[in-house]
């Protein structure tokens, strides 16, 4: 199903969670909507559930162009997975998958045995076959994610809705579950839109990430666009680690890391990503110099954070057998040159910079 | 239990200064218990008071009802509770007991349902007047009724016109008791439905479920042991109620008089051994509503106990 969310403005008293978004969620995609808390995201998610409005008039959400705005929930037929999956404790696992089912069984025109059928298949599909009989307070976190999945999942929806699925999880969990949602979204090829804080699962997930902060989206774009070309010092700084400098736009020319101000008036943002250093003992095309504060070894990679001429903090990461090849000690004086920058001048917009002109010490 | 544990140097520090060094820990090691470091004659002396003060005022007057009520054997206790009148008495007593058990059940439910389950101006106004009859003495609130239902209140002449009496008979004494058991079931449910929030219900919407199938499949099962608590609570309240039920009544015999009245009857007639007999009954059922209202905050709280860790 193809959902058009068009215009959506939502306020609580003199809160603005949601201003005039537009967004279109084509069929059978996976969309992430990624934003820090307080962006808008969950509420969005729940506006198009229909669990919440928008203010009267102010937006529309089509399911197929269908408006279904004021729908009520229960007709919408959407799968939605809370946060805290909202179980119901009281029954077991079997009894939470059959809810829908046994709820909707005169409209659906079931029989009981063809939703005990049902049941068993989608317990099957979580793999969860053998705690059919258990209670929620009973299963561990990971399996009462799937037991909400499969819940969500007993209806057929066309929308798959996740609010903040992996959250409660740990790490380990955390990444078994996305790879098998992933999965799980591609076979049976329904419509799913989830929320996260967490970049890595926005972007390791989603075909396409919506970028969301203080009510509006930032910018929407597959992981790879959002990641490599980010439209403002906001999604910047939101997805990935990167460092943050001051710069001055000296004619087509960006200078940053360096103590002498040129020119007050054309300040701007430039951030570098710690992978994107070179980092070298002699001075060496376009780059500055920094003193190395202290370095550490993470795996394969060497972290090591630097204070650049300018007194700004960085850090930089270099592949092991580079810095074995630097001999290089806390305290001593290394040329840092980034390979890639992104610039924003202070008026947030973005500044081309041809790679040739782009570092100054 | 952190808090009861004592270090090995706190424990000498207490056992020293009352001069009985060590005596708490003959191995020499480290007691971790639950219990003071040592039983000073302070702690006798605390404990005893309470021992004395839970005797006074509680045991030994249950003693006394039980004892008084067959002072003249088993058979005046047999004739004093099956006598005609107060037969009636508890016929008119679980009557009302059973209305207003219903009446606030079902107030209690939408009460709590509306205050614990959604936000809306006026909230606190409407949660602090639930808590009112609590408040007000039961004596005002039959005052209350008898100015608005009497005769010559102001419902009083519509009522007479139309043929209904209130005011000294049975609808009475149940608006009376319901109004002082008001607060009884809403109040033990207000928390809960709170602490509950309303993703579950949202859950079972988005699931397809229609209001009512919401209430009885998911928000009912989920309160039912703090429902049933407040239920015992109410209908043990409504039994032993007797200021507002006294002014409304009339104490016509027979007629419109409830078990607490009628003992006061046969207490004022001087037939104590009668009124002790009756007496006792109450007390029967007060001390079965406090073994089902612990029993039932027992399973309350262990049905509660992972809940909370569901999160």
């Amino acid at each position: 199903m193809r959902i058009d969310i068009v215009g959506i403005s939502k306020t609580f008293g003199r809160f603005v969670a949601l201003d005039d978004i537009h967004l279109t969620i084509s069929q059978g995609e996976l969309v992430a909507l990624l934003g820090p808390s307080g962006s808008g995201k969950t509420t969005l998610l729940r506006i198009i559930a229909g669990l919440d409005w928008p203010d009267p008039g102010r937006g529309q959400i089509l399911f197929d162009g269908r408006d279904v705005t004021y729908q009520p929930v229960a007709r919408r037929q959407i799968g939605f997975v809370f946060q805290h999956y909202a179980l119901f404790r009281h029954m077991t696992v079997f009894e939470n998958v059959a809810f829908g089912l046994r709820m909707q069984r005169r409209r659906l025109g079931l029989k009981k045995s063809a939703i005990t059928e049902r049941v068993n298949a989608l317990l099957h599909l979580v793999q969860l076959e053998h705690f059919r009989d258990r209670y929620p307070h009973q299963l561990s976190g990971g399996q009462r994610q799937r037991v909400a999945l499969a819940r969500a999942l007993a209806v057929e929806p066309q929308v798959l809705l996740l609010d903040e699925p992996f959250g409660a999880l740990d790490a380990r969990v955390r990444r078994q579950l996305r790879a098998w949602l992933r999965k799980l979204h591609d076979e049976i090829g329904l419509t799913s839109v989830f929320v996260t804080h967490d970049q890595d699962e926005a972007l390791e997930l989603a075909d396409r990430v919506v970028v969301m902060n203080e009510g509006r989206i930032e910018q929407i774009g597959t992981p790879d666009e959002v990641y490599n070309n980010p439209n403002s010092p906001f999604v910047t700084e939101f997805i990935g680690s990167v460092n943050r400098f001051r710069g001055y736009r000296q004619g087509g020319r960006i200078l940053f890391g360096t103590r002498s101000v040129i020119d007050q008036r054309h300040e701007a943002v430039v951030f570098v990503r710690p992978h994107e250093f070179t980092v070298t003992r002699f001075a060496c095309g376009e780059g500055f110099w920094a003193r190395i504060v202290r370095s550490q070894t993470v795996g394969s990679q060497v972290r090591i954070w630097l204070e650049a001429e300018s007194g700004e903090s960085f850090i930089a990461e270099i592949d092991r057998n580079q810095w074995d090849e630097l001999s290089a000690n806390p305290g001593s004086d290394v040329f840092v040159s980034p390979r890639e920058i992104r610039c924003f001048d202070l008026k947030a917009s973005p500044v081309t910079v041809h790679p040739a002109q782009k570092v100054s010490a | 239990m952190a808090s009861f544990e004592c270090t090995k140097s706190d424990l000498q520090n207490i056992s020293s200064s009352d001069g009985k060094a060590k005596t708490d820990s003959p191995s020499g090691g480290v007691i971790y218990r639950a219990r003071p470091a040592s039983w000073s004659w302070t702690s006798f002396l605390l404990t005893g008071l309470v021992v004395v003060f839970l005797g006074t005022f509680l045991v030994l007057p249950l003693i006394v009802v039980f004892a008084e009520a067959f002072r003249q054997g088993g058979r005046v206790y047999l004739a004093a509770i099956s006598d005609p009148e107060a037969l009636m008495a508890m016929r008119l007593t679980l009557l009302v007991a059973l209305s207003v058990l219903v009446l606030n059940t079902v107030f209690g439910l939408a009460a709590a349902w509306c205050l614990g389950k959604f936000r809306f101006a006026g909230r606190q106004i409407i949660t602090a007047l639930i808590d009112l009859p609590i408040s007000v003495s039961p004596v005002v609130v039959g005052l209350l009724l008898v100015l608005v239902h009497g005769r010559h209140g102001w419902l009083g002449g519509f009522l007479e016109s139309h043929g209904l009496r209130i005011i000294f008979a049975t609808p009475g004494i149940v608006l009376a008791t319901a109004f002082v058991t008001l607060p009884l079931v809403a109040r033990e449910l207000i928390p809960m439905m709170e602490a509950q929030g309303t993703e579950q219900e949202e859950a079972a919407r988005l699931l397809g479920a229609n209001g009512w199938q919401v209430f009885f499949y998911v928000t009912l099962p989920n309160i039912r042991w703090a429902l049933l608590y407040g239920v015992v609570l109410c209908t043990a309240r409504a039994m032993g109620e007797f200021g507002a039920v006294s002014v409304v009544s009339g104490h016509i015999r027979g007629l419109t008089t409830t078990l607490p009245l009628h003992v006061e009857i046969l207490y004022n007639e001087y037939r104590f051994s009668a009124a002790f007999a009756v007496a006792s009954l109450l007390t029967l059922i007060g001390l079965v509503s406090l073994v089902a209202k612990t029993l039932l905050q027992r399973i309350a709280r262990q049905r509660t106990a992972p809940r909370h860790r569901i999160a």
